[in-house]
């Protein structure tokens, strides 16, 4: 399978993943819209140095993507090309901050290299919470939460096109490279000469193409507002999930839980 | 029920697509709009449903075809593209066949019972939560159609509607076609599925109508199939 159909073949994958039935997809999307936007806001809120305190935060996504029945390991997978980008933000940080944070007998760990992990597990932790909650809720769905949240409707139009004409333009792609491919053989990827005619015709093939998915939305009524699925109701339980999970990022924020039980255990 | 009143349409000023077109379709016939590529066949399905804009008038049960009218029009006629995958842009069979209806206002408990009733007609019931990723070409054929018939239109225009299908799939397309009340314009290069489902034949070269008249009369007429780059429907032309 080359990469053009393995990408599209993922992002049908992400489709079908989103509509399973664990106890995860039947949550109301909006409060998981809410916990997720939550869980970003209290991670990125950490100091740099608070490594130690950051630690706790991963269980949120461990548990979630326990209960949903998504191994983590795929989530690591569909973000192989994300993740390393996101870990490299902190890469500089050693070089530029020297100050001693932790003396481990002779060793001296400096603030950059603590300041490094915690950025590393900060982007990890919330690339991992995005991941769970597009694997979990239907995009639908996750538009109709976001116009809940009185998100601009043209916003999430805008959304929900872009997700479904990434799917169009890499079907377009593929065609494309396979019909190269087939006339340039032994030849290792597009050759340089045809980058500019290739993406011109790319350009103006999935222009078409988005013309007349536009024509057949259009011609069905459609005037720059959809009609979502209808969200499962939202039941006391979602309010329970949503307020009980931000009370925990909060308390979580607010002591520093790993800390407190490693001091219990030294005393 | 469709009136089109010397209508023409062009790109550019020198090449017309369609010249002085005028022909009336009344309710519930069952037309085919032949002639060979470039005819302006889609070109006079796109006008008439407001997707382009030319000279003349057309009517839709009395309702000129513009800016204001659209809607209500729209809402008249559904239109079966010739690409089905262009149709199908959600991700399941259900969710494209609540899109109309929903835009249209219907309640999820109205459009569910519409969605289920058309599966059923159609006897498709088994793609209803299929991934139209994961359906066959024949099979999103009849999903598309599906679509469509789930806005309840007063007519259906349909663009090259057997192409790429297989004999079989071709057969239940053809039968569904038979078996829709309402009112048909067909454009297809399929002449012996035209002679199958219309009673009418509009045959057009260079944007204008040479022939309209009874399919059984102008699908039969060799000579004048042949001057306008087309033949003799397969189920005509006798043994080889």
């Amino acid at each position: 399978m080359d990469k053009l159909t393995k990408a599209r073949s993922e992002l049908r994958e992400m489709d079908a993943l989103a509509a399973g039935n664990s106890p995860v997809h039947l949550l109301y999307p909006l409060s998981k819209l809410a916990v997720t936007v939550a869980y970003i806001v209290f991670v990125v809120s950490y100091s740099k140095y608070d490594f130690s305190g950051l630690m706790i935060m991963v269980l949120y996504p461990v548990l979630m993507f326990q209960a949903s029945g998504i191994p983590v390991s795929l989530c690591f997978y569909r973000l192989r090309l994300v993740l390393p980008l996101v870990c490299a933000v902190g890469l500089v940080n050693p070089i530029l901050d020297h100050t001693p944070l932790i003396q481990l007998g002779s060793l001296v760990i400096t603030g950059g290299w603590v300041s490094m992990v915690t950025l590393m597990m900060k982007g990890t932790f919330s690339l991992m919470a995005s991941f769970l909650l597009i694997a979990t809720t239907p995009i639908d769905s996750l538009c109709a939460a976001l116009r809940k949240l009185y998100a601009p409707g043209i916003l999430v139009t805008l959304l929900l096109l872009t997700y479904r004409y990434i799917g169009v333009m890499l079907e377009q792609v593929s065609v494309m490279t396979e019909a190269y491919r087939l006339r340039a053989p032994g030849q290792k990827g597009l050759h340089i000469s045809a980058w500019g005619s290739f993406l011109g015709q790319l350009l103006l093939r999935s222009m078409d193409r988005a013309e007349e998915l536009y024509s057949s939305m259009v011609l069905r009524g459609f005037r720059s507002e959809f009609h979502y699925a209808q969200a499962p109701p939202c039941r006391a339980s979602a309010v329970v999930f949503a307020a009980g999970c931000i009370g925990l990022f909060f308390l979580a924020r607010m002591v520093n839980i790993p800390a407190l039980l490693g001091s219990l255990i030294v005393r | 029920m469709i009136e089109f009143q010397n209508v023409s349409f062009s790109y550019d000023t020198q090449n017309p697509v369609v010249e002085g077109l005028s022909f009336t379709i009344r309710k519930g016939e069952a037309v085919g709009l032949i002639g060979a590529n470039g005819a302006g066949k889609s070109t006079i399905m796109k006008l008439l449903l407001g997707l382009l804009s030319g000279q003349g008038e057309i009517l839709v049960d009395d309702l000129p075809v513009n800016r204001q009218n659209l809607p209500a029009i729209r809402r008249k006629i559904g239109y079966v593209l010739q690409d089905s995958d262009n149709q199908m842009f959600m991700p399941t069979v259900y969710e494209d066949m609540t899109f109309g209806p929903r835009n249209y206002g219907l309640s999820q408990e109205e459009t569910d019972q519409r969605v289920d009733k058309i599966l059923e007609k159609l006897g498709i019931e088994k793609l209803k939560h299929c991934y139209n990723h994961k359906i066959s070409g024949g099979e999103k054929r009849m999903a598309a159609i599906a679509t469509i018939l789930a806005m309840e239109p007063e007519a259906v225009l349909m663009d090259e509607p057997s192409t790429a299908l297989d004999p079989v799939n071709r057969r239940t397309v053809i039968n569904t076609i038979r078996s829709l009340p309402q009112t048909k314009l067909i454009a297809s290069h399929d002449l012996d599925m035209i002679l199958d489902t219309c009673q009418r034949v509009i045959l057009l070269s260079h944007g204008k109508i040479v022939a309209d008249g009874e399919a059984e009369v102008i699908l039969r007429d060799k000579a004048l199939l042949e001057s306008n780059r087309m033949e003799l429907p397969f189920c005509l032309q006798g043994p080889r």
